[in-house]
């Protein structure tokens, strides 16, 4: 009975530990694979020691430092904070389709930031990191009534309706698509210029600045979200249960509404919007190890990481030297993906 | 001293045509099992969820005795089984019954040594590693109380703090072997001083386990008092509207309700 007991226990701990450790293992190698592919691929060797600050002024270095690596770190960064946000927007609607592009809060985020540039650029000119964080913060405002607004209309005491959330979803994202038009229609050449060439962003617009403000933000959320795994698996059983367990849970709620409207508007106003990556990353993680969040969270941030440099690679090689928008990679994989969910969602006991 | 105390409890939401509640008291004392029985839409539900505090009511009291406020001290004492489970995420059985531990501090092996001994007394364990949303209704139920039986259980620097466990119907799923399970694992619980408010659907089951029974009847006291109070035959035809006979139960005597419908 106690070996029996130990075996299981270390059973579990095998598992977790494995899952980390793999993840731990990929992520530098699919880092380093998104630096050597390209429009011209660069020799393994030269690129890693170019990473390592072991060689300088070849041109293998010059297309490392300048082009690739903001690039790469960039898609890492936004991957972490898309697929860890992703996750705690499932937990927190206690569904697993809850995606944050799903369920409108990007478009709020992007319209967000869009009136920001509008009513901003007459008196700014929104460059540098100013002119970021004002449309980051444009950003989190849109992305954070969203998810307020999303949350009041489809979760009641007995669950969230998956029908309510994603139609809300819709009609958020027809409601910022009509803001952006009226924007766009009042908006002058200087600013529509400047309105279309942030929406084109994607990840190509990776600087050094912005790299820093995107490691600062995503380390930041990374490290904090996990503290709210133990609520969050326990919101899973239900409000109520939650407060039965000593969760406070308005205020966890409140708090996690924000770090995720953050994350979400930060993705947004450095990278334009990525679809699918809060949803595909969270579910493939839950079908290896199940939704402990303790496991989960750390688990998406880096499966998050890794499946966008990936798709950038294949979005920067696929039609070389064209480069595609990450953009229209992960929805070519994310869709199907959410097709087959909704199929499977009855196994979530979701009508 | 009693560990609970309702006085004059009424529950009226502003949308009800009626109150849910009105004028309830009961106490509940260390160690003692309170049952709460009555037809549908009595107000059994609403009396479990206003004592939780999931629900607000509009005058009266309900008043813990030495139970905690702080959320997480509140919840080693006080666990709550509520109806229906809305879990819909494939959790293992066992990650289920470990949620139970979330509000102690009392170690990985502590508590892995806890949840197995809550496994066991729901008869889970084998079910350990199966997932939550592939298990029956019944099954569900007992992983669930399994949860809450493994919140209230004392690690040992809590054992002598009073505890509350409010169980809303815990025997509807379940078979009748697994029932008798239930009750008896709650009887050892009240002998460790927990003190227990259950509803039950099953008159029969409360005239042998509990200590006293609470008959609601359109959301007003009927009768409170010991089984053999509240379970006779006048009292049960207005609760039930249906004719009913009672008799002793042939080994240990505590009242049988028999319908009399021929």
């Amino acid at each position: 009975m106690v070996i029996h007991r130990q075996i299981t226990l270390s059973a579990h701990v095998n598992q977790r530990t494995k899952l980390l450790a793999s993840f731990s293992l990929a992520l530098p190698l699919c880092f380093l694979a998104a630096v050597v592919f390209g429009a011209v691929e660069l020799p393994w060797s030269a690129t890693a020691r170019s990473l390592l600050g072991l060689e300088s002024d070849s041109r293998t270095t010059m297309i490392v430092l300048e082009i690739r690596l903001p690039r790469a770190l960039m898609a890492a960064f936004i991957g972490a904070l898309l697929a860890i946000c992703g996750a705690v927007t499932q937990g927190l609607f206690r569904n697993p389709l809850a995606d944050p592009s799903l369920i409108g809060v990007t478009a709020g985020a992007t319209t967000g930031a869009a009136m920001v540039i509008f009513f901003a650029s007459s008196f700014t000119s929104l460059q540098g990191l100013a002119g970021l964080s004002l449309v980051s913060l444009g950003a989190f405002a849109g992305g954070a009534l969203t998810v307020l607004f999303v949350y009041r209309l489809a979760t009641s005491s007995r669950g969230t309706s998956v029908a309510t959330m994603l139609l809300a979803g819709v009609a958020i994202t027809a409601l910022a698509g009509g803001l952006s038009g009226l924007l766009e229609y009042f908006s002058n050449n200087e600013m529509l210029r400047r309105i279309s060439l942030w929406r084109m962003g994607g990840l190509d617009g990776a600087n050094q600045q912005s790299v820093a403000v995107a490691a600062v933000f995503t380390l930041a959320i990374v490290f904090v979200l996990p503290r709210y795994a133990n609520a969050l698996n326990a919101l899973l059983l239900g409000e109520s249960e939650a407060r039965h367990l000593g969760i406070r849970v308005q205020r966890v709620k409140l708090q996690l509404v924000l770090i995720v409207a953050l994350g979400v508007g930060l993705s947004v106003a450095l990278a334009g919007s990525i679809a699918f990556v809060g949803l595909v990353v969270p579910h493939i993680i839950r079908l290896m190890v199940g939704p402990d969040h303790r496991l989960l969270l750390p688990a998406s941030a880096l499966g998050g990481a890794i499946l966008l440099l990936l798709a950038d690679t294949v979005a920067r090689v696929a039609i070389a030297p064209v480069e595609l928008p990450v953009g229209i990679v992960t929805a070519f994989l994310g869709a199907p993906f959410f097709i087959s969910l909704l199929r499977y969602r009855h196994q979530y006991g979701m009508q | 001293m009693s560990l609970l105390s309702v006085n004059k409890l009424c529950v009226r939401p502003k949308q009800a045509p009626q109150p849910l509640l009105t004028d309830i008291s009961l106490d509940v004392n260390p160690g003692e099992i309170v049952c709460v029985i009555g037809p549908n839409g009595a107000g059994k539900s609403t009396l479990i969820k206003s004592i939780a505090g999931d629900i607000a009511h509009q005058s009266g009291s309900i008043l813990f005795e030495n139970i905690a406020s702080n959320p997480t001290l509140r919840a080693r004492q006080l666990a709550v089984l509520p109806q229906f489970s809305l879990l819909n995420f494939p959790y293992r059985v066992y990650e289920v019954v470990a949620l139970g531990r979330v509000p102690h501090r009392s170690g990985v092996q502590k508590d892995d040594q806890i949840i197995r001994r809550c496994m066991a007394l729901m008869d889970i364990a084998d079910l350990e590693q199966r997932r939550y949303t592939t298990l029956s209704g019944g099954e569900k139920q007992r992983v669930q109380l399994a949860r809450v039986i493994a919140q209230l259980w004392s690690s040992r620097n809590s054992g002598s703090l009073p505890r509350l466990l409010l169980l809303d119907e815990p025997t509807t799923a379940l078979d009748l072997g697994h029932q008798r399970m239930l009750m008896q694992t709650i009887g050892q619980l009240a002998e460790q001083e927990i003190g227990i408010v259950m509803v039950l659907h099953d008159v029969n089951l409360a005239a042998r386990y509990a200590d006293k029974i609470l008959a609601l009847r359109q959301g007003e006291n009927l009768a409170f008092g010991t089984p053999d109070m509240v379970i006779t035959q006048p009292y049960m035809e207005i609760l039930f509207k249906t004719p009913v006979t009672i008799v002793p139960h042939p080994n240990h005597g505590s009242p049988i309700l028999v319908s009399d419908d021929g």
